[in-house]
């Protein structure tokens, strides 16, 4: 169906991509797999020639006996959308908010089928219900912020497969998405594939959803692919050195032995947090969005905790209060004994003792400032700050312990990849030395190897300076290596919790289970 | 959407209350006495007390503030002080050159301002954006009323065109009228026609970045297309704000450019009411400048609403 023939990017002469070759049969689903930055997406869009300006590309790609490198821009055009579909990974932007969902999978088929407005918007609540959005629960008229996530991505779906492309290239179709919507989404492309014989480029950083969707796989690193075969036999017997390392990545690490914990650091009894209502007229008194419902826990000095549920569960929410970023309208915080008033400004002192490491790096430093003055900005909560040189030897320390190089302190944010600015974060969570880190999905968005490297950082600091750790995830995973203790959330309650390994072995809450079963599992080899 | 019609109605009533109460305050502050200041400095003091009581001077302010509130919502402007007709046949007069001048120059400086910033867009980095950025560069730049001049020196004095200045009235057709008041129009668009190309260029490069243009063109959309049905519209928001400031600035801030081209406007009559103490004039020409901007605004946040479906429900 698809062959590539050497295919190269590169950008003002310097190679993004080197040589790349594969081919998809009719009907195959081909993984593409690699870390963030190995050039997996650039590939999907040298593909279709849409890489942004600046990009030069050589090489073959033939789409069932069509040159698609030697055709016009106006011809290209008529392959896109048409006999190419492309999903992407965030479904959030990738639909236009001023637009219905019904407009915009409409649109596609005008384009390519030359059909009148009615007839193209009929075919399009079909095409619509096929994905699962049927017109009698999603009409037409929608706009896609009446949509979640997932809903948003089957959208994404019904403009990518309206017109019956020969191939679909979904480009991390489900990294943005919580697990359980993930593994939707996956059965859904499954069932598309199946019904209309799709081939598929599947491009995924995530070895779990590669075992389960692809037939065959490519690996790829720093823009080039270094192994291709069937999915079965790489997974199992990986031949190329850097495949092992992602594979050994990926593998689910032993849980932890539950480990005795010392004194409360940070005790939690029955926190509660709401929201004002969305009044629907002047005098409405509505009742409270309740984000977190009477949550009682404790974390000991030491202690690695971790906790789990679905997006909107109110973990991040409970995050922020136990910051002191959020005011409490009901229960109590004890930081090392010492109450929180429930609103205002929490104590510094008691704001030096609690860090935290949020899931986007780049989004928390200031791109103007440089990593020395980022790092030592947590400073401002120290009674005496280090002034001169041992700020600057401070800065080192910190930047040292991290893995990076003392001289990095005087390099810009953008300089670094994320695993670096990962590091950087921590860097500066640590700068105090606090008694507790909070990590708020603080490695979801990283790649298996990068995620490798950050938790074995986090687990030799921890075990350094004593601290306790409030692991915040969705991805179980995660938590299973790296806690001791587990709690699950959803709506706002803690449902279940205990120890990491007999939670995940024996759930009770049915909530839980449902979590456990989503989860794409790699058990590997 | 009605709903949210009617809760932008509301503050925009909030909004005018308070503007006339701040209003009737600052001119209570303003010193001199326009009683005084009509009569002269040889007035004998009981002409000037008997003057105060005929213009209602004598009065508490909060009887005055109400009685002025109360007028202005009947249509009822009040007397000028000191050419003792009423205020409101002033303000229409005037507004019959103020509000088609500010309507033209906008129009004006909406059809160069979106087609260079659509075109800039298009080309980014490349000649015909770095050209017209460049002429927009200039046209923020250099002042109004020089553009004015220069714009009189060739079409009027060289060419012969048009009239270097005057109104001859709405009287005579429409022709005439657009005509006296197309190179006024031109001078004032220019600068608002640079700002609203730059940020309708911004707006739309902004736009182009986010993931539903890539979306749309892996739908097999061509770059015209996109810029057309994706992108414009999304980017029509900055552009409308910018619009609306502009409006406001148009049907006042052209107090230079009523003079370079003699034009009997707003401007001038607020130039001459505060230079003479005419307070009344000064107040209801501020309030009804006001108002229009408070309409402006509202009619800006009903077309939000228009273009975005996100704000129809707030």
């Amino acid at each position: 169906m698809l062959a590539v023939r050497d295919l190269s990017v590169s950008l003002a002469g310097r190679p993004v991509l080197t040589g790349i070759d594969f081919t998809i049969a009719p009907g195959e689903i081909l993984g593409l797999i690699g870390e963030s930055g190995s050039g997996k997406s650039m590939t999907a869009l040298a593909l279709l020639r849409l890489l942004p300006e600046g990009f030069a590309q050589t090489g073959r790609v033939t789409l069932q006996n069509q040159a698609l490198h030697a055709q016009s821009e106006r011809a290209m055009c008529r392959v896109r959308g048409n006999r190419v579909g492309m999903i992407f990974q965030e479904p959030m932007t990738a639909l236009n908010p001023l637009q219905s969902i019904g407009r915009q999978v409409a649109e596609t088929l005008r384009l390519h089928r030359g059909q009148t407005t009615r007839a193209a918007r009929a075919e399009a609540a079909a095409v619509l219900a096929r994905v699962g959005l049927p017109a009698g629960d999603f009409p037409l008229t929608l706009y896609p912020h009446q949509l979640s996530g997932g809903q948003r991505q089957r959208v994404g779906i019904a403009i990518a497969i309206a017109c019956r492309p020969d191939l679909l290239i979904a480009d991390e179709p489900t990294t943005a998405l919580d697990v359980s919507t993930e593994a939707e989404i996956l059965d859904l492309i499954r069932r598309l594939v199946a019904e209309d014989g799709l081939s598929v480029l599947f491009i995924t950083h995530d070895l779990a959803v590669t075992s389960t969707m692809a037939d065959r796989v490519a690996v790829m690193q720093a823009g080039r692919i270094v192994e291709t075969g069937p999915v079965s036999r790489v997974l199992r017997a990986p031949q190329h050195s850097y495949t092992q390392a992602l594979l050994d990545a990926a593998r689910p690490g032993a849980a932890m032995k539950a480990a005795p914990t010392g004194d409360a650091l940070i005790a939690v009894e029955r926190l509660r947090r709401t929201y004002p209502g969305r009044r629907r007229h002047l005098f409405d008194r509505p009742p409270p969005l309740v984000a977190v419902d009477g949550v009682s826990f404790t974390l000991g000095k030491g202690e690695r905790l971790g906790l789990v549920g679905a997006s909107g569960s109110g973990k991040s929410t409970l995050t922020r209060a136990l910051l002191g970023l959020e005011p409490r309208q009901g229960g109590t915080l004890c930081i090392d004994g010492t109450p929180v008033p429930a609103s205002g400004a929490m104590p510094r002192a008691l704001r030096a003792k609690i860090q935290v490491v949020f899931q986007d790096p780049s989004g928390s430093f200031n791109p103007r400032h440089k990593v020395a003055r980022l790092i030592a900005e947590p400073f401002h909560l120290h009674p005496a700050p280090p002034k001169g040189p041992a700020r600057a030897r401070a800065v080192a320390t910190a930047l040292e312990a991290v893995g990076l190089r003392a001289g990095d302190a005087d390099r810009y944010i953008h300089e670094f990849s994320g695993g670096q600015r990962q590091r950087i974060a921590r860097a500066r969570a640590l700068i105090l030395r606090p008694a507790a880190l909070l990590l708020d999905e603080a490695v979801s968005a990283l790649d298996v190897s990068v995620r490798g490297h950050i938790l074995g950082l986090i687990d030799a600091l921890a075990r350094e300076h004593g601290l306790a750790l409030l692991f915040i995830s969705h991805a179980l995973h995660v938590v299973r290596s790296v806690t001791s203790r587990v709690m699950v959330m959803s709506a706002g309650r803690i449902v279940e919790e205990g120890p990491t390994a007999e939670v995940l072995t024996r759930p009770q809450h049915a909530y839980t289970r449902a979590l456990l079963a989503a989860a794409p599992r790699f058990e590997g080899p | 959407m009605l709903r949210y019609a009617f809760s932008r109605l509301l503050a925009l009533s909030v909004s005018l209350c308070v503007a006339s109460v701040i209003i009737f305050a600052a001119i209570e502050i303003v010193p001199g006495d326009p009683a005084a200041y009509m009569l002269g400095l040889n007035a004998a003091p009981d002409t000037v007390a008997a003057l105060r009581a005929e213009l209602g001077l004598d009065q508490g302010a909060v009887a005055r503030y109400f009685t002025w509130v109360t007028g202005v919502l009947q249509g009822d402007f009040g007397t000028s002080y000191t050419y003792r007709t009423p205020v409101g046949e002033m303000i229409g007069e005037r507004l019959w050159i103020s509000l088609p001048l500010a309507m033209f120059a906008l129009t004006l400086s909406t059809a160069i301002a979106v087609p260079v910033g659509l075109w800039a867009a298009a080309t980014r980095g490349r000649a015909p954006d770095l050209g017209s950025m460049g002429a927009t560069q200039l046209g923020v730049a250099v002042p109004n009323f020089w553009f004015a001049m220069i714009l009189v020196t060739i079409f009027a004095i060289h060419l012969r065109w048009f009239s270097a200045g005057g109104f001859p009235g709405w009287d005579g057709g429409l022709l005439p009228g657009l005509k006296a008041l197309t190179l006024p129009a031109i001078a004032l668009a220019l600068p608002q026609a640079s700002i609203l190309a730059r940020v309708m260029r911004s707006a739309l490069i902004d736009t182009l970045g986010e993931g539903y243009i890539r979306t749309a063109r892996a739908k097999g959309l061509t770059r015209g297309q996109v810029l057309w049905r994706h992108a414009f519209r999304n980017a029509l928001i900055p552009v409308l704000t910018i619009l609306g400031l502009q409006f406001s600035f148009l049907l006042a801030g052209g107090i230079i450019i009523e003079n370079v081209f003699f034009l009997p406007g707003l401007g001038r009559l607020i130039f001459q009411a505060i230079a003479q103490r005419d307070l009344i004039v000064v107040e209801s020409v501020v309030m009804l400048l006001v108002f229009s901007v408070i309409l402006v605004t509202f009619l800006v946040d009903i077309a939000y609403a228009a273009v975005d479906p996100r704000l129809r429900r707030s």
